[in-house]
């Protein structure tokens, strides 16, 4: 297993006002590991991820990635989560420009790329995601699963050390839900370090390195995939997971 | 009926540009003033908020008929000097369009999903980089198509500005009526000639609303 | 500097003037709204012809100033053989471009309540009116009264356009009393605080219906 720690979560805490949504999180995530959080709507599994990237702030606890506190004051936020990516549940497109322009703008504004070699890693990303045909279209003019493909590609555009997926396939139509998690999986196959918060418990038993299981804003479980889906998990998630798998 | 037109032909291509000339000043500042009103309207200054609000209100609380005449009559009054009935014409109809399109382009900022900020920054932009790429093209987008629409109105508006007398297509209309005493032709012809251009004019709209909806399109 | 006897004095002539700006209105917009669901339904489900004689009146009102068609009436209509005095003309201009507009606001509403609404209404054994009655129109509401709330302040606010056509309302007046006393600020002044107030009492009463009628809906 690899030893290098790409993410380190120490003892976050978060409030909206009263109420308390991140209860003192610890979790870590190691270079080209495949992690899923799972847990029931409200657990704060969104909001925890969203914290990795810092597009949600913590009032306590420590987020390092590869080292580096993003809440150090000193830290450049922006070029950190140029090399991170993130995918959204509902894809967040850019809906004023193409599919090519969706991808070549970061690389030309953020990274400062030239245009021809935007365009060109634009194109091969877009290939590798099926959607090359679609590079003219605007996103509305696609569907679900194709948006969904197209925000995978944008990501990787960056060149991330790490992919973030928050619920990328719970806005989707089922027959969509596959097109998508198999460009996941030849991610994951590639090596890429993802942390995934999802409710596909077919691809957690089967890609997953390690389950993290929320409840109420904490981590119940944080344990590799085999022991979570026998019976050594706690009980509220097997709870959840027998409501889950029921249909 | 070609006498009865006569005087009304002569007049009409001149009449024409002075609507067309004058609605356009009036939208041009109306569109800087409306900026300053959201603004203001968005400022931390509360003073400043309230300023916009009563504003906002005052103008789409009053006729722009006794707004024409606060502006040509009773400003200058109060501060002792004159202004021509055009230029009084052309700052009434800005000040009324602003607070219109004030409104219009809060509603549109206030209708911008938010995750496309997140998005943006997740890609490693700035604030000002997801401002002028990503934020402000899609408000300028989603503003258009109303923002035509506003102005659409301003021209009809402009109609009123025959009431202090200045020269332009509607006063034409009921100075040729006074001469000729044809009132139905005259005005069915000064009718068709609004309508022909404001027609032109809200099909561009139409036209660039299609396009826009599909570049601004929802996903959900 | 503001003389306040002049607006004392003034202010039983321009309240008589409200009243009738608010007998027109309350006249002609109604007589509109009914006028504009009968087009609206026209534009839905009449034959061609019918069709398309309900878009070229609603064209024609979107694309013809207000002043003008009032100016038709006013001085038109008697040509025609027509007696109409300037009440008549007011109310039923009134009617006539509310009605163009409201159209518009109906049909949009009628469109934007999902099919599957009246198809589960139907397929409860409802009756097409009934579903229509009971089910479709509560939720219309929702769409219609806010825009339908601007229409009528917007048409409100345009009878003050009948006192170029002599009726005795609220401008008119204004006009008289600034004739004689030449006290601009003190008399548009009030009155543009009158519309004002009236103008925000229709937001008010529009606000209020309409949380009346949305009550069923979740509020966040």
């Amino acid at each position: 297993m690899n030893t290098l720690v790409t993410v380190e979560v120490e003892g976050i805490s978060k409030w909206y006002g009263e109420a308390q949504v991140l209860k003192n999180c610890s979790c870590t995530v190691r270079e080209q590991e495949i992690v899923v959080i799972c847990g029931p709507s409200g657990s704060g599994k969104s909001t925890l991820i969203k914290t990795i990237n810092g597009l949600e702030v913590v009032q306590e606890g420590d987020i390092r990635i590869r080292n580096q506190s993003i809440l150090n004051k000193g830290t450049n936020l922006s070029s950190l989560r140029a090399s991170v990516g993130m995918v959204f549940q509902h894809f967040e497109l850019f809906p004023h420009l193409t599919i090519l322009q969706n991808l070549t703008i970061a690389q030309r504004v953020v990274l400062k790329r030239d245009v021809t070699t935007a365009t060109k890693k634009a194109k091969a990303l877009l290939e590798k995601v099926g959607m090359a045909v679609h590079q003219d279209k605007y996103p509305s003019q696609l569907s679900g699963g194709q948006q969904q493909r197209v925000a995978i590609a944008r990501s990787l555009c960056m060149d991330p050390f790490l992919m973030l997926f928050d619920e990328p396939t719970s806005a989707l139509d089922p027959e969509m839900v596959s097109e998508v998690l198999e460009v996941m999986r030849d991610l994951a196959n590639e090596g890429m370090t993802m942390m995934v918060v999802t409710h596909e418990m077919g691809f957690a038993r089967n890609i997953a390195d390690r389950v993290i299981f929320m409840e109420n804003g904490s981590i119940v479980d944080n344990t590799d995939t085999a022991s979570f889906f026998g019976d050594k998990s706690s009980e509220r998630a097997q709870l959840f997971l027998s409501k889950i798998l029921q249909h | 009926m070609e006498q009865v037109l006569t005087p009304f032909m002569n007049g009409v291509l001149h009449a024409v540009q002075a609507t067309v000339l004058i609605s356009s000043a009036a939208c041009l500042l109306g569109i800087v003033l409306g900026i300053l009103l959201l603004l203001a309207r968005t400022s931390p200054v509360l003073a400043l908020r309230y300023l916009a609000i009563v504003y906002v209100s005052a103008m789409r609380g009053t006729p722009l008929l006794i707004q024409l005449l606060v502006v040509y009559y009773a400003i200058p009054g109060m501060l002792n000097i004159t202004i021509t009935p055009v230029f009084a014409g052309v700052v009434a109809l800005a000040m009324n369009t602003a607070a219109y399109i004030s409104e219009i382009l809060r509603g549109v900022l206030s209708s911008l999903p938010s995750g496309q900020r997140g998005a943006a920054f997740s890609l490693g932009m700035t604030r000002w980089q997801s401002w002028r790429h990503i934020i402000l093209p899609q408000i300028f987008l989603r503003a258009l198509p109303p923002l035509t629409n506003e102005f659409t109105v301003t021209f009809k508006a402009s109609s009123l500005l025959s009431i202090i007398s200045v020269s332009e297509l509607s006063s034409l209309a009921r100075n040729v009526t006074l001469q000729t005493n044809a009132p139905l032709m005259v005005f069915s012809v000064c009718a068709a000639v609004y309508f022909i251009m404001l027609f032109l004019l809200s099909s561009a709209s139409r036209r660039i609303e299609r396009q826009v909806q599909v570049r601004v399109g929802r996903h959900d | 500097m503001i003389d306040t006897d002049i607006i004392a004095e003034a202010l039983p002539l321009l309240l008589k003037g409200l009243k009738v700006t608010a007998f027109v209105a309350a006249v002609g917009i109604p007589l509109g709204l009914l006028v504009g669901t009968l087009l609206a339904y026209l534009t839905l489900v009449g034959n061609t012809a019918l069709k398309w004689f309900a878009r070229s009146y609603i064209e024609c009102v979107r694309n013809v100033p207000f002043l003008i068609i009032v100016y038709f009436a006013y001085f038109g209509l008697p040509k025609m053989g027509l007696m109409t005095d300037a009440f008549q003309v007011a109310v039923l201009t009134t009617g006539f471009y509310t009605a163009g507009y409201f159209s518009e606001l109906m049909r949009a509403a009628i469109l934007s309540v999902p099919k599957g609404q009246m198809q589960a209404a139907v397929s409860l054994g409802m009756g097409y009116w009934r579903a229509q009655r009971l089910i479709i129109f509560p939720q219309l509401l929702g769409f219609l009264i806010p825009p339908t709330t601007s229409l009528v302040v917007m048409m409100f606010k345009d009878t003050a356009i009948f006192s170029v056509i002599t009726l005795p309302e609220l401008t008119y007046q204004s006009n008289v009393v600034v004739s004689e006393s030449f006290a601009y600020i003190e008399i548009l002044g009030t009155t543009a605080l009158i519309y004002w107030v009236s103008s925000w009492f229709i937001d008010f009463a529009g606000n209020r219906f309409n949380r009346y009628a949305l009550r069923w809906k979740a509020r966040p």
